[in-house]
């Protein structure tokens, strides 16, 4: 019996050897992603401390631990990106940044059962891709609510009428809205104007006539979460605050981003972020 | 002395007695929801891809692993540069530029080259960047375009494929600076891309030509015993000869393949950054297997002009093969993969890291599958044999998992899941056969139907 034990154990460690030695070396902290030099900075063109010497910046220049990150003239702009900190920019209201840590790696024993369990308890179900679709009869197409995800759909009060629009089911639709009448049309569409209802919270049922039935559930705010900076940086139109509130909190807010869309001009880019929001794309939110 | 009255207690308990309890127990666990978790349990390990998910995990970085960085033009670059309806080929071209400024070993652009008016001029600086390409060997690859011609795995290059032209093949031509590639990743049933097509040939009557893949091409310059780029030259034109000529060739040299797909061995998903791709040694250096940066990092773009965002660091891709790609929502170039939804060109990315593993990954023959499977069966049946139920099937499991795993990186999920299905069935049909022998025997020692009884 010992023996066969012994085989077995032989086996398990030839999975051992399939994992991969770890790598021991020291890691960056971050990089340079932009730098932007004026004044004495321009003239002199070192802005980093290694070791003693003073380094001219670059981008996707790695920053180390015990570097230090500094500016002479206040007008200039650096802007890191650390893996502890995020993106942080050396400018006028912080001109030196002493630098700490390195960043991690994919290869420590904890993360890799911290992955499998995590497949295993079913994170590998994407959900980057969703529509939020009817249940009931299984046959013919269920009905298909673009935009709006499963529990509660953040949205904007005070502002236009929330417009839904479906595909799939078989008219007619009763579609009731909040404790209102169900109302029926053959229409695959509903205008809402949540300035009429009362209260913060309200559901949407539509049920075709097999039955099928989905309900969306809507909760009014007053304001939108506040867009960080350094998305605000980059956005020109609006477009990246829109993607950026898409992605919030699972997709909470991702209608609400549509309605944000729509009110921008138009171009390809607005009409390929709403065709990929349409599709049930969720930007994934870090 | 209580402990040996509560075991003799229990010992005089009749066998059928802790039948009912055990019945009693599962079907408490079942009225709680335990049966429905472990049958979500158990059909998600059953999926091939948690396979794939838990062996990327396990297993990390595959064999001889090359590093990628991938520099995306996603949303946040096409607002920066404007929202312009495609990429524009002077920000490629500057990005192209950034790349080998920072050390690229190789530059791989998978971005359609073919416009939509086949009046469309060349861009100059485009152009410029490929005559100026300073990378040689192997020289910059574009990911060609493709119409018609069917990608199935099932029914190989079964109608006339067909290139895209675009303005830039004279370019190419004339200065072997840079060579079209193709990326084509056959679709499994359930639509999830699984597999890379390592190289695709074109006939016209019996001439030809053959693309390699990005991965080909890489896993042959950096094969661990050698550059093997030129065999890979004589394998291409192998090909043409094959399939166009219908000339019958000696094997290559490299690779030793006569099937041009493959399993993908996925190492990464849209979501992974350096804090959290594998560590790789690479010509005797760790460095991460995976990078990504946006272009608008490296590349402004305005008023048709694009410019350097800044001098780049002469290490920032130092022997990394960079791929250069569109992530962003309006190019619809997402597929769904074992390891979630991913851009073409983090797919890209993963077969070009995995390209040496995958380039010699052995084919299986069905004879080489069925020894193995018999193998496995064999080391089951003993332990079958020798435990008890429930260590057997504990261990068996143990070992089962182990071997998919293992299998998996050897020849690929697809052969290692079907060794498996064979060798499960075996055991089965042993397990079947077996209990129908002893019966058999029972019957014929004068035991009659009581044969066909569990003895307790």
């Amino acid at each position: 019996m010992a023996r066969i034990l012994a085989y077995l154990l032989i086996m398990l460690g030839l999975l051992g050897t399939v994992a991969p030695m770890q790598a021991q070396d020291v890691r960056p902290a971050g990089y340079i992603m932009a730098y932007e030099l004026k004044g004495t900075d321009a003239e002199k063109g070192t802005v980093v401390v290694r070791k003693g010497a003073e380094l001219q910046p670059k981008l996707l220049m790695p920053i180390y631990d015990g570097d230090s990150v500094f500016i002479r003239d206040e007008t200039s702009r650096i802007t890191l990106s650390l893996a502890r900190e995020g993106n942080l920019v050396v400018s006028g209201k912080l001109m030196r940044k002493d630098i700490a840590g390195e960043m991690a790696s994919g290869d420590d024993s904890f993360t890799i059962i911290e992955q499998i369990v995590a497949i295993l308890a079913g994170r590998g179900d994407d959900d980057s891709f969703s529509v939020l679709v009817s249940k009931g009869a299984e046959t013919g197409e269920a009905i298909k609510v673009p935009f709006v995800v499963r529990g509660r759909n953040y949205i904007l009060g005070g502002g236009e009428p929330v417009h839904l629009t479906w595909s799939g089911g078989e008219g007619p639709f009763s579609v009731q809205v909040a404790t209102g009448k169900a109302v029926t049309h053959e229409a695959r569409e509903l205008t809402i104007n949540v300035n009429m209802l009362a209260g913060a919270k309200f559901a949407v049922t539509i049920t075709d006539a097999r039955k099928r039935a989905v309900r969306i559930a809507f909760v009014v705010k007053k304001t939108l979460p506040k867009v960080p900076d350094k998305v605000r940086a980059r956005d020109t139109n609006g477009e990246i605050a829109a993607v950026w509130l898409a992605g919030r909190d699972n997709g909470v807010w991702r209608f609400e981003a549509v309605r944000q869309l729509r009110a921008l001009p138009q171009n390809e880019t607005v009409a390929g972020l709403i065709a990929a929001l349409e599709k049930g794309w969720l930007p994934r939110s870090k | 002395m209580a402990g040996g009255t509560k075991a003799g207690f229990f010992r005089s308990w009749p066998r059928w007695l802790w039948a009912i309890l055990t019945a009693m127990l599962v079907a408490l666990l079942t009225l709680l929801g335990g049966g429905k978790s472990i049958t979500a349990a158990y059909k998600s390990f059953t999926e091939t891809d948690r396979i794939i998910e838990i062996s990327a995990a396990l297993s990390g970085a595959a064999k001889n692993s090359l590093p990628v960085t991938l520099i995306r033009i996603d949303d946040e670059t096409m607002a920066n540069w404007g929202g312009p309806p495609i990429t524009p080929h002077a920000a490629l071209a500057e990005l192209i530029r950034t790349a080998e400024a920072g050390g690229a070993s190789a530059v791989v652009v998978d971005i359609d080259l073919a416009p939509e008016d086949a009046t469309t001029p060349a861009d100059p600086a485009l152009v410029d960047v490929i005559r100026s390409s300073a990378l040689g060997d192997p020289p910059l690859m574009f990911v060609r375009s493709f119409r018609a011609g069917s990608v199935s795995a099932d029914q190989p290059e079964r109608t006339p494929t067909m290139t895209n032209s675009t303005p830039y093949d004279g370019v190419f031509t004339e200065t072997g600076k840079a060579i079209w590639v193709s990326v084509l990743t056959p679709l499994s049933a359930d639509r999830i891309v699984r597999r890379l097509r390592l190289w695709q040939t074109l006939c016209e009557g019996a001439d030809g030509v053959t693309y390699p893949s990005p991965a080909l091409v890489a896993a042959a310059k950096f094969a661990p015993e050698g550059d093997r780029s030129g065999d890979l030259r004589k394998f291409l034109g192998e090909q043409v000869d094959r399939r166009c000529k219908r000339i019958e060739a000696e094997p290559s040299v490299w690779p030793h393949r006569l099937s041009s797909d493959v399993a993908i061995q996925y190492m990464f998903n849209a979501d992974t950054d350096e804090a959290s791709a594998k560590t790789i040694e690479f010509r005797g250096a760790p460095m991460p297997v995976f990078k990504q940066i946006p272009a608008w990092a490296l590349v402004r773009y305005e008023g048709g002009k694009a410019s350097a965002a800044g001098e780049i660091h002469p290490e920032a891709f130092r022997d990394r093969v960079v791929v250069i790609g569109v992530t962003h929502a309006n190019s619809h170039d997402v597929y769904a993969t074992p390891l979630g939804s991913q851009p073409g060109a983090v797919i890209l990315a993963n077969t070009i890291a995995a390209a040496t593993a995958m380039a010699t990954m052995p084919e299986a023959s069905p004879l080489v599958e069925i020894l193995i499977a018999v193998a496995i069966f064999a080391v089951l049946a003993f332990i079958s044999y020798n435990f008890q139920l429930a260590p057997s099937a504990f261990i068996a499991g143990l070992i089962t998992v182990a071997v998919a795993l293992i299998l998996s990186r050897l020849f690929g999920f697809e052969v290692a899941i079907r060794i498996i299905a064979v060798t499960l069935t075996l055991f089965i049909l042993h397990k079947f056969f077996d209990s129908l022998a002893g019966i058999i025997y029972d019957w014929s020692h004068g035991k009659g139907w009581r044969s066909m009884l569990k003895t307790h």
